[in-house]
């Protein structure tokens, strides 16, 4: 393997990339029906998919129209997350497949003189040089030494192979730069998390409160859809936000609540439900214990102590707390998502869960619902080796409630810590942009400098391909079949993902690569099926459907599903320690930790500083779609929301440019400033995932502001690891380029 | 307050974010037709009036400097279309209601008629061109057609002033049709364009008035013409500060807003004022260079139609 | 006849563009254009704010200045309906319809010929809900027949309150935005 010192950032290749001009021109008017009032009618074929533009898989179509050429993507009525219906992203998915400044091919970093630059490489070589890397690791360290970054479906396959390596050492950035901190506080309150696509029941529910949710703005489809329908039913919205949301909007009461100050609002509420005796008593009476310390806690906790704290006037407190009891248990306070914001994140995602358990919404109708999931036997495959260490040893008792591992911890664990050598010496990163979605970039570039291989599988060059030593170039999901999407719904439902189109260019699917780079390795033992198909048949024929019966319909309902609602009077069971709503834990209590949530004033930003909120954009999700052509026409770029006051202040105007410096003097990228009276005075906000760096993104490139270039300060859960994103400040910046 | 905006980002080509689908060509276009119409009327009526012979430059050559205006700017119309090999489709249909079907089908009329006049006035006009091609006079078929010309002559006229008339006017109404564009949509710019294509031509033919009493009499006219130029201006202001408040809104282009210079400068001031001004002086016995005045006429009619044209992009209903 | 309207519900709509991106696959649509969009009005100040979100096209007028306004008749209605369409043969990309549209809905096509929403004529001859109703998440999108009494959008407008847009231009606009 050639040693290279530094991983220098490669961003263009000389080679390959922009050869070809196909691109969005496919998509151009040759078949234009204006005029011809119909279009003639051919033959229109349609193969099932599932989308992979977000982690919601929605369940849909890929259509060629008459010519055959890629026309469009649609829901699949059958399916029980799209409901017949895309979200805006899921409509451009078509986009990912014509974006024209995808990988095109192999790519292996070779030392050009004192250059660093990227050749075209086959895919033998391109296997070989990873094999060759992974086995040298294996030799002089261990295979525990690898890890893995994973988000999507297609790295389930590179999981299988990191584990039949010798590694477990899997990570997803979605767990704590996001809902890792929810489920660890649900499952510490109800003894389980509430899943992905969460188990609520939205349609059916009276009242939803949103806190920490911008539903509307994030397009988690069938929420979406159900929030529709109760917006058309007139159903109570409560939204809690320091920016009048898109939810906001449609709400009953909008609570602009001061930043960081969400756990005081929480446990105000709680004060006023038991105060006022209006929460579910027989319910809890039933199925929870700790109440007598629950009242006890907050009883300080009124709605004036709340006040000054959260801005919040008291009666507005008390009214949307009775708003709430008056409809449970079909009240739901949706704990949200991306929960990662100021490292007490375990413990307010333990409010909310007691809170909704105060409302007796777990099983109810317009609660929480029970999840049925379909059972697919895996393919049988050789047991794998047991790793001499796992991610769990390495925490050495850091983060005792992770139960999966935190991303930025593996980081980290690429960093020389107090002189001692870096654990990690290699990194396979699957479909994730870790230059964007961890924080401190810095420091991930400094981790990706010490590692003696790296590995990324993408399908666009995210700037993280950049810093990769081989670069594996994956076709997009409507080329390509992957394995079944088996998720939790009302239903048990799977669906299948089958190829539209031929891989473009010189891409192949992740099940491929997987299978090829097995061989080199020694490893095909894990994989003893010789094409997907065989796969996916074989998986299929054990719920008796076959790969010809899916191609068919796309999605199918299992039978054997068990009731959404709990019955009258049934006995609940909790996976806690004491088979009960735990709304004290004595679990937290033994490890050291609240067991019950209390407040704690975070830091506020001097003045002349707003704190940095960022949120998400119905068009994109996070970072990856921004250069899709169909995504990138509907928001090129983002924003920076500002308050006129502010903007009066600093003498802002709508459509100039600015860029934003933090307390740590890391100054962002330019972007365009957005007068509005949708946010408080105390914050600015701005969507996630622009600004890429990386100028093989033809279209996103340099073009808006990265929040998490901003966050330097990263507050960390103690619980298990959650980064949390608020603590950075920002000012305004007049410097160059402004 | 209320805030506005698009947030899908429509950028459509020559819409967004501003409407600017007519540039520099159609207002070239307008004047020049402008300019064309006003020859036929002006050389039409003075056979109607019987000064041919008084006039020898007013008819025919007049009515062929209107020919080549009109075809020079029906070429910079012809640039202004975005579908050129379509061209041909003004010519397979008539619709009633469209000003745009009318002003193409008065164009194919203005032709023929311009050249029957100018065949009819060519004695006074083109008396040695004539007598050098000699096919216009004697037994032959041009000679037959040229005599049944100069007998119909004041018929042909008559046409000349309806189809004249109706050119100048068109391009006014062209843009006056559109309810969409407040700054257009006022009835008095079919007269104005109309006054303003007989006022530059006739600032056009004294330039090459050497004849003191034509001079006079044409440059009478065309003060007469300015002053009712200037009031029919003051009515359409008067609209707008009168008008709804979306009138009000396309009115501050010119009180206020981007075109206000252009407007109060330009068109009004150095395009009508002044140039009246000198006329009435001339008119006193004061020496003004008629070149000068002329030119600012002129000028000024063209700026009349370029803030016309680009102004009234500007304003619409709609505020984003 | 059959008079074709649209009825959004502004409750409903969260702004989400979806209708844009599918009305650019389903009549593939050039990069860069756009025959439909998404308006955000914001209205008081904080924290007494109310939001609209609207999806605005082409509003298939009952009097529609851009057919009238057409010199070849390239811009023309639809027999029998109220959509307006553009014989992309005919059309000479004068423009005329462009200034003559209150909305702004036109558009010139690259190759020189003017275009716009046709509320998916073709997949209502299918049948089919046009393409931006067929797939708005949030259901706030309402399309029929207004001289039908008993569709869902005449129910809807005599049930519920509605706008529509300039109506001073006087061009009979058939798509209705429910307020409340």
């Amino acid at each position: 393997m050639p040693q290279v010192t530094r991983r220098e950032f490669i961003a263009i290749s000389g080679l390959g990339i922009g050869a070809g001009a196909w691109g969005a021109s496919s998509l151009a008017n040759d078949e234009n029906p204006l005029g011809k009032a119909l279009r003639e009618e051919g033959v229109v074929v349609k193969t099932p998919t599932y989308c992979e533009i977000c982690f919601w898989k929605c369940a849909g179509w890929t259509y060629k129209d008459e010519q055959g050429k890629p026309w469009k993507v649609i829901g699949n009525d059958d399916d029980q997350h799209s409901m017949g219906r895309f979200c805006t992203r899921g409509t451009g998915g078509l986009g990912a497949y014509t974006d024209d400044s995808r990988l095109r091919h192999p790519l292996i970093r070779v030392k050009n003189g004192d250059k660093q630059t990227f050749r075209e490489a086959s895919w033998e070589e391109a296997f070989d040089y990873i094999a060759k890397g992974l086995k040298k690791i294996a030799e002089e360290h261990g295979p525990e030494h690898v890890a893995l970054f994973s988000h999507g479906t297609g790295g389930d396959f590179f999981k299988t192979l990191l584990k039949a390596y010798g590694s477990s050492n899997i990570t997803a950035p979605s767990y704590a730069q996001c809902r890792g901190a929810r489920a660890e506080g649900f499952k510490l309150t109800f003894g389980e998390g509430i899943g992905s696509p969460e188990r609520l029941d939205i349609k059916n529910t009276d009242c939803l409160v949103l806190m920490g949710s911008h539903l509307g703005e994030n397009l988690h489809n069938t929420q979406v859809q159900e929030f529709g329908e109760i917006i058309g039913k007139g159903k109570s919205i409560i939204t809690v936000d320091p920016r009048f949301s898109t939810a906001a909007g449609k709400s009953k009461y909008w609570l602009p609540i001061k930043p960081a100050t969400d756990i005081a609002l929480v446990l105000a509420w709680i004060h006023v439900l038991l105060k006022e005796d209006i929460y579910q008593k027989k319910f809890i009476a039933e199925n929870a214990i700790g109440l007598k310390e629950l009242q006890d806690e907050v009883k300080g906790y009124t709605p004036e102590w709340a006040y000054p704290i959260t801005g919040l006037k008291p009666e507005d407190i008390r009214t949307t707390a009775r708003e709430m009891a008056r409809y449970a248990p079909k009240t739901i306070v949706h704990p949200s998502r991306h929960v990662a914001w100021y490292g007490d994140d375990t413990q307010r995602m333990r409010a909310l869960a007691i809170l909704n358990a105060l409302l007796g919404n777990w099983g109810a109708k317009g609660g929480f619902y029970f999840q049925n999931k379909a059972k697919v036997p895996a393919y049988p495959h050789p047991e794998f080796p047991k790793p001499k260490s796992t991610w769990v040893d390495l925490l050495e008792g850091k983060y005792p409630f992770a139960n999966s591992s935190p991303a930025s911890f593996f980081r980290d664990l690429a960093l020389k810590q107090e002189e001692k050598d870096p654990f990690f010496k290699g990194w396979i990163i699957y479909g994730t942009n870790l230059i964007q979605c961890l924080p401190e970039p810095e420091k991930t570039k400094e981790a990706l400098n010490n590692l003696d291989l790296v590995v990324a599988i993408d399908t666009m060059p995210a700037a993280i391909t950049g810093y990769a030593d081989v670069v594996l170039p994956e076709c997009t999901y409507l080329e390509r079949y992957d394995d079944l999407r088996v998720s939790a719904g009302r239903k048990s439902q799977i669906a299948l993902r089958a190829p539209a189109f031929k891989p473009k260019y010189n891409t192949k699917p992740g099940w491929w690569m997987v299978k090829e780079l097995s061989k080199k390795m020694g490893l095909e033992a894990y994989f003893p099926w010789s094409n997907i198909e065989e796969y996916l048949e074989f998986r299929l024929g054990k719920v008796g459907s076959s790969l010809a019966e899916m191609n068919k319909i796309g999605v199918k309902n299992l039978p054997g599903d068990n009731p959404l609602y709990r019955a009258e009077g049934e006995k609940l069971h909790f996976q806690t320690p004491s088979g009960k709503i735990e709304l004290y834990s004595k679990t937290l209590k033994e490890a050291g930790f609240d067991p019950i949530p209390k407040f704690t004033m975070h830091e506020q930003p001097q003045k002349g500083f707003y704190r940095l909120i960022y949120g998400r954009t119905p068009a994109h999700t996070f970072g990856r779609t921004i250069n899709n052509p169909l995504l990138n026409e509907i928001m090129p770029e983002n924003m920076l929301w500002v308050h006129p006051a502010v903007a009066k202040e600093w003498g802002l105007k709508t459509g100039q440019y600015i860029k934003l410096r933090n307390q740590d003097d890391v100054v962002s990228n330019k972007i365009v400033v957005r007068v509005t009276e949708r946010i408080r005075v105390d914050c600015v906000y701005m969507a996630h995932g622009f600004g890429h760096t990386d100028p093989r993104l033809k279209r996103a490139y340099g073009k808006g502001a990265d929040d998490s270039s901003l966050i330097t300060r990263v507050k960390i859960d103690p619980l298990m690891g959650a980064t949390g994103f608020r603590g950075n400040f920002v000012t305004f910046d007049f410097g160059e380029g402004v | 307050m209320t805030e506005t905006l698009i947030i899908s980002n429509k950028v459509n080509h020559l819409i967004d974010p501003q409407l600017s689908i007519w540039g520099w060509e159609v207002p070239v276009y307008l004047f020049l037709g402008g300019l064309a119409a006003g020859a036929l009327v002006v050389s039409s009526l003075v056979i109607l009036f019987g000064k041919e012979e008084q006039y020898k430059n007013a008819t025919g050559r007049l009515i062929f400097w209107g020919l080549l205006f009109l075809s020079v700017g029906m070429g910079a119309l012809f640039l202004d279309l975005e579908y050129k090999v379509h061209v041909w489709r003004f010519y397979t249909a008539f619709e009633l209601k469209s000003p745009m079907s009318w002003g193409s089908w008065i164009l194919m009329i203005f032709y023929p008629v311009s050249f029957l006049l100018m065949i009819a006035t060519s004695k006074t006009s083109f008396s040695q061109l004539r007598a050098r091609l000699g096919v216009f006079d004697g037994e032959g078929v041009f000679a037959k057609a040229t005599q049944w010309c100069e007998l119909k002559k004041n018929t042909l006229a008559k046409v000349g002033v309806v189809t004249g008339a109706s050119l100048g006017g068109y391009t006014g109404v062209l843009l006056s049709a559109n309810s969409a564009r407040p700054f257009w949509n006022s009835s008095i710019l079919g007269v104005l364009f109309l006054v303003s294509g007989l006022s530059t031509l006739i600032a056009f033919h004294l330039l090459f008035v050497r004849n003191h009493e034509e001079h006079r009499v044409f440059a009478r006219i065309d003060m007469g013409l300015i002053v009712f130029e200037l009031a029919l201006l003051g009515f359409w202001v008067l609209g707008f500060l009168n008008g709804s408040e979306i009138s009000q809104r396309a009115g501050h282009a010119i009180m206020g807003g981007n075109y206000t210079e252009l407007f109060w400068i330009f068109v009004v001031g150095l395009g009508l004022l002044t140039p009246l001004v000198m006329e009435w002086l001339e008119e006193r016995g004061r020496k003004i260079p008629v070149v000068l005045t002329s030119l600012l006429i002129l000028c000024g009619g063209l700026a009349l139609r370029i803030l016309m044209v680009y102004a009234g992009q500007e304003t619409g209903w709609i505020t984003y | 006849m059959k008079h074709y309207a649209m009825v959004i519900d502004t409750k409903r709509c969260i702004g989400c563009s979806d209708c844009v991106v599918a009305c650019k696959t389903e009549n593939k649509v050039p990069e860069g254009f756009a025959r439909d969009w998404i308006v955000e009005e914001v209205t008081g100040s904080f924290p007494n704010l109310s939001l609209e979100y609207r999806t605005e096209r082409c509003n298939h007028c009952i009097d529609p200045p851009c057919v009238t306004v057409c010199p070849t008749g390239a811009s023309h209605i639809l027999e029998d309906t109220n959509i307006t369409l553009v014989t992309e043969e005919k059309c000479t990309g004068c423009k005329a319809c462009v200034a003559a549209c209150p909305y702004d809905a036109r558009f010139v096509m690259p190759e020189g010929f003017v275009s716009k929403c046709t509320f998916c004529a073709h997949r209502l001859e299918k049948n089919e809900l046009p393409a931006c109703v067929s797939v708005c998440p949030t259901h706030c999108m309402y399309f029929g027949d207004l001289n039908d009494p008993n569709s869902e959008v005449s129910l809807l407008l005599k049930t519920r309150k509605y706008k529509t847009l300039i109506p001073e231009a006087g061009t009979k606009p058939s798509i209705y935005y429910l307020t409340d």
